[in-house]
């Protein structure tokens, strides 16, 4: 395996569930570079069943880029770099393609290891199909039952803080086994334990002869601690070891990368924990990625990640999964112009049918942007109860920065676009800035993370993720056209100073381009918070460039859109001029 | 250029070796041997429907100790046995006994107690074509190969069908309306244009007929088709749009023939799509469908999205850059002489081949 001082070259591999990247870093200047990337349609789905082929493509793409070879004529990795510049020295997998397991859930007590159960399931690729509990009311042959008839895939067992109960747990436990047993080897599902410490062994040695059973570390060690990152480690290579079975090339890209290979959530989620460590302490770090399978969001306040794999989301295959948490006219109320509920309605289905396919049309855009709004809105209600601040206010809590990754945030038309978007989606309040990952990078650094820990921090000061601007949204309501405050930048190195009154229901953009940075005086008026301590609260702060410069967001929060529909479709266009999301 | 680019492929096909893969829910068996020949109605597999588990307290039934129940068992874990069979006593003086309360079997003993196991009817797979097993795992899989013309959907109701199919409408845009169906057409699969509204499905759920395909219905129909007892499928998606005029026109010349519906219900990462099948004979042995093609000039493809959405054309030449579209959306592209309308750049990511 490679080590920090013998690696230059690193490959990174994502295998979506649409498309395959590939990402080449090198050392430049001392300091870790994005060189290009590669895209290619992802195999692991019909006709093929096999990642492998877009990973090659997409290497293929990034070879024919580089003029680096990278793969040698077997199809295999050239791993290590050659003296004549092929390969690499490092490679990384990470995939959120392929099918989740049916898994069901063994725990104990509702509200406390079933709670952690459910919460470890929801961060990560799972379909939970089942659950059985100690208060469960129906009878221990029921339960047989209905653990034979879910046939899982993988049966998460919990229960038990280390040291405590262990009867209880082992009746449980027995019934797992009996239903196992009745079940035939090729059926039988894959077993974790994650409960009591102490009944590892016990737990290995009642399950020997029955089934493959992986010992993980305790999710609810005490009543009071719940600990979710070492298990979920271990967890997602039991996930990989499933999908392997019914996806081929899983294992050549495990062993590529030194026998590791990580579940794309989980490099998310480490690279927004790792930001929160190194950003503003008070705020909080979001990060959002729109997947056609699944929307995930991690939220990390100073180190302590919250991260959910919404699976019943998603803008490709799960698309219908939405119509649970939001109605057409929730959709449509995002649209720019007249569409009727059943072209929406039609729109939403065919996009589960064609997950790749784009919008070449302008109507089908506003459509597509109209769905990319509500899966966040979604994805981030489903989360946020657990998350350490702002679980109990409407508002979300302040966040700096917020990271947006996906195909749809990538390939939107233009900056404004996804910025409007993701405003809408969000509403954050105050001052933060919006940054998008166009290259899908997030998850190669993620997973490059654990063998280059400098990588994280030297692609992002890279420049390699967009920043839109710095954003700032008032927390307040006022008559449209009243002012909400005054509005000062100063760029630094004596640019060209703008100043001006924002009125309520604008959004306006205030020139400072990328590398660029500011000092921003904001003069609230009284009824308007911006953070600075309170409403009416002025203040000054230094603000970086972005792709828009300095976003102000005055239409108030929570963004109240007009009942009216034809003044709420003439405001959203109005509001996608503003931003420059339409010529 | 391109080469980047799987695109999704779909049959269509006038005449091809058609293998069809007929699998269990759960292992069972499989009850056909392979080079044995089937017709539709035949059984080919069965598995026992998932059974109910009951705890039988043996020890608190018959009065005595966990540790004495083997004494007193009187079946072999595993045998079948029938409802009221004695599975263990008699015990003291009251002879008590403890019997099977249905059909069934003992599995196991666990604390005393009986895990018995009650068997239901049997869960059957038809093989729902007529043709020649060709592989069989014995307990849960088999492939059975046939000769015929094969048409794949994009979605199905997840319903299975068999029956000679009539033609009804004037065309592939026509819309599907209550007139049209007629007792005539009892107990066939019908092929019609887009359904927009329920009425017609309620209607041909009274005719009894076999199947519907159809180019697309409106979402808002999804559910009831989903409640449907006979097979829908569509070829192009929801809304709309018109079934693509290379399929509608391979299926209106096999008007008058069995064609069987495979209305898969598609999920992530399936294997088998929704399909029409129509067993033709065919004295050589017939190539089977190609698995992938490249997009290439002169590959036929169909458009997914609007404005062409179901337009059938064929590659001109693939664009060497991306191309912005008027939605402002880059992307790459081919130029496809599209049937109808002439040269058109389309995202490559829009197209899907037409195989």
């Amino acid at each position: 395996m490679s080590t920090i001082l013998e690696t230059d070259t690193l490959l990174a591999v994502d295998v979506g569930s649409v498309n395959t990247r590939a990402t080449l870093f090198d050392v430049v200047d001392g300091r870790y570079r994005m060189v290009a990337t590669g895209r290619a349609s992802s195999t692991a789905g019909s006709p093929l069943f096999d990642v492998r082929e877009g990973m090659h493509m997409a290497v293929d793409e990034l070879s024919a880029v580089t003029g680096r070879p990278l793969l040698d004529e077997a199809g295999s990795l050239i791993l290590p770099m050659t003296t004549e510049g092929a390969g690499i020295d490092a490679f990384v997998a990470t995939a959120s393609a392929g099918p989740r397991p049916r898994t069901v859930l063994v725990g104990l007590m509702p509200g406390v290891s079933m709670e952690s159960a459910r919460r470890l399931a929801s961060s990560t690729y799972l379909n939970v199909v089942e659950e059985i509990g100690l208060l469960d009311r129906r009878r221990e042959e029921e339960q047989i039952d209905i653990l034979v008839a879910a046939q899982p895939d993988l049966v998460l067992m919990v229960g038990g803080t280390d040291g405590g109960a262990s009867a209880s747990v082992l009746r449980m436990i027995e019934t797992v086994g009996l239903a196992v047993s009745l079940l035939s080897t090729a059926q039988r599902p894959s077993l974790v334990f994650a409960g009591n410490r102490a009944l590892g062994a016990a737990v290995s040695e009642y399950f020997q002869d029955r089934a493959p059973v992986t010992i993980v570390p305790n999710i609810r060690p005490s009543l009071e601690l719940e600990e979710f990152e070492p298990a979920r480690l271990k967890l997602s290579e039991v996930i990989r070891q499933l999908r392997a079975g019914k996806i081929g090339g899983f294992e050549d890209l495990a062993a590529w990368s030194g026998g590791s290979m990580m579940l794309t959530a989980d490099a998310f989620g480490r690279v927004v924990r790792y930001l929160s460590q190194v950003y503003d302490p008070d705020k909080g770090v979001l990060g959002i990625d729109i997947g056609a399978s699944h929307v995930t969001v991690a939220a990390a306040f100073d180190g302590n990640l919250n991260l959910r794999v919404n699976s019943d989301l998603g803008l490709g295959t799960s698309m219908p999964g939405l119509m649970r948490y939001a109605s057409i006219e929730d959709i449509s109320r995002w649209l720019p112009g007249d569409e009727t509920p059943g072209r929406v309605r039609d729109y939403l289905y065919n996009k589960a049918l064609y997950p790749g396919s784009l919008p070449t049309e302008l109507g089908d855009l506003h459509i597509e942007y109209a769905l990319v709004r509500e899966l966040i809105r979604a994805g981030i209600a489903l989360s946020r109860g657990d998350w350490q601040k702002g679980a109990e206010t409407p508002l979300l809590p302040a966040l700096e920065p917020i990271i947006a990754s996906g195909g749809a945030i990538a390939r939107a038309p233009r900056p404004g676009y996804a910025a409007l978007t993701l405003l809408d989606a969000i509403q954050p309040k105050g001052i933060t800035t919006l940054v998008v990952d166009p290259h899908n990078l997030i998850p190669a650094v993620g997973a490059a993370a654990g063998l280059l820990p400098m990588i994280t921090v030297q692609v992002l000061e890279s420049g390699s993720f967009v920043s839109l601007g710095t954003a700032v949204s008032p927390v307040g309501h006022a008559r449209q056209g009243r002012p909400v405050m005054r509005v000062r930048v100063e760029p630094e190195g004596g640019g060209e100073m703008s100043e001006g009154v924002v009125r309520f229901g604008q959004v306006v953009l205030l020139p400072l381009r990328a590398g660029e940075h500011a000092r921003l005086t904001l003069r609230p008026e009284s009824g308007f918070d911006v953070g600075f301590g309170g409403q009416g609260k002025a203040g000054a702060l230094r603000v970086a460039g972005g792709a828009l410069g300095v976003i102000i967001d005055a239409r108030g929060r929570p963004l109240e859109l007009s009942n009216d529909p034809a003044e709420r479709q003439e405001l959203n266009l109005k509001w996608l001029k503003d931003v420059g999301a339409l010529k | 250029m391109a080469a980047n680019q799987l695109p999704a492929i779909r049959h269509v096909l006038p005449l091809t070796t058609v293998l069809l893969e007929r699998k269990l829910p759960a292992p069972g068996t499989v009850t056909v041997r392979v080079r044995e020949k089937v017709q539709p109605s035949d059984v080919v597999a069965e598995v026992q429907p998932p059974a109910k588990h009951y705890f039988l307290d043996l020890a608190a039934g018959l009065g005595i100790a966990e540790a004495q129940v083997g004494r007193y068992l009187r079946v072999e874990p595993g045998v079948p046995i029938e409802m009221g069979q004695v599975i263990a006593g008699p015990v003291g003086i009251a002879r008590r006994t403890m019997r099977a309360p249905a059909n069934g079997r003992v599995l196991t003993l666990s604390r005393g107690r009986a895990l018995f196991e009650a068997l239901e009817e049997p869960y059957q797979i038809h093989a729902g074509v007529p043709g020649v097993v060709v592989a069989s795992d014995g307990i849960s899989a088999l492939t059975i190969e046939t000769t015929g013309a094969l048409v794949e959907g994009t979605w199905g109701n997840g319903r299975r069908g068999w029956g000679v199919m009539r033609v009804i409408g004037q065309g592939p845009s026509d819309r599907l309306h209550t007139t049209q169906l007629d007792v005539n057409l009892r107990g066939a699969v019908l092929l019609a244009g887009v359904c927009d509204n329920a009425a017609p499905l309620h209607q041909a759920t009274e005719l009894a007929v076999r199947g519907l395909i159809l180019g697309s219905i409106t979402a808002e129909l999804i559910p009831i088709a989903l409640r449907m007892v006979y097979p829908i499928l569509l070829t192009e998606g929801f809304g709309t749009a018109p079934m693509n005029r290379f399929t509608y026109d391979l299926l209106n010349s096999n008007a008058g023939r069995e064609a069987s519906l495979e209305a898969t219900l598609r999920e992530p990462y399936s294997r088998q799509l929704p399909e029409v099948i129509i067993p033709l004979p065919a004295s050589p042995r017939l190539s089977s469908p190609e698995r992938a093609i490249q997009l290439a000039p002169g590959v036929r493809v169909r458009c997914m999205r609007a404005p062409h959405a179901g337009t059938v054309g064929t590659i001109r030449h693939l664009n060497p850059k991306a191309e912005s579209f008027p939605s402002g959306i880059l992307a790459r592209s081919a130029l496809v002489e599209l049937e109808g309308t002439g040269p058109v750049s389309i995202p490559l990511s829009n197209l899907e081949v037409l195989g």
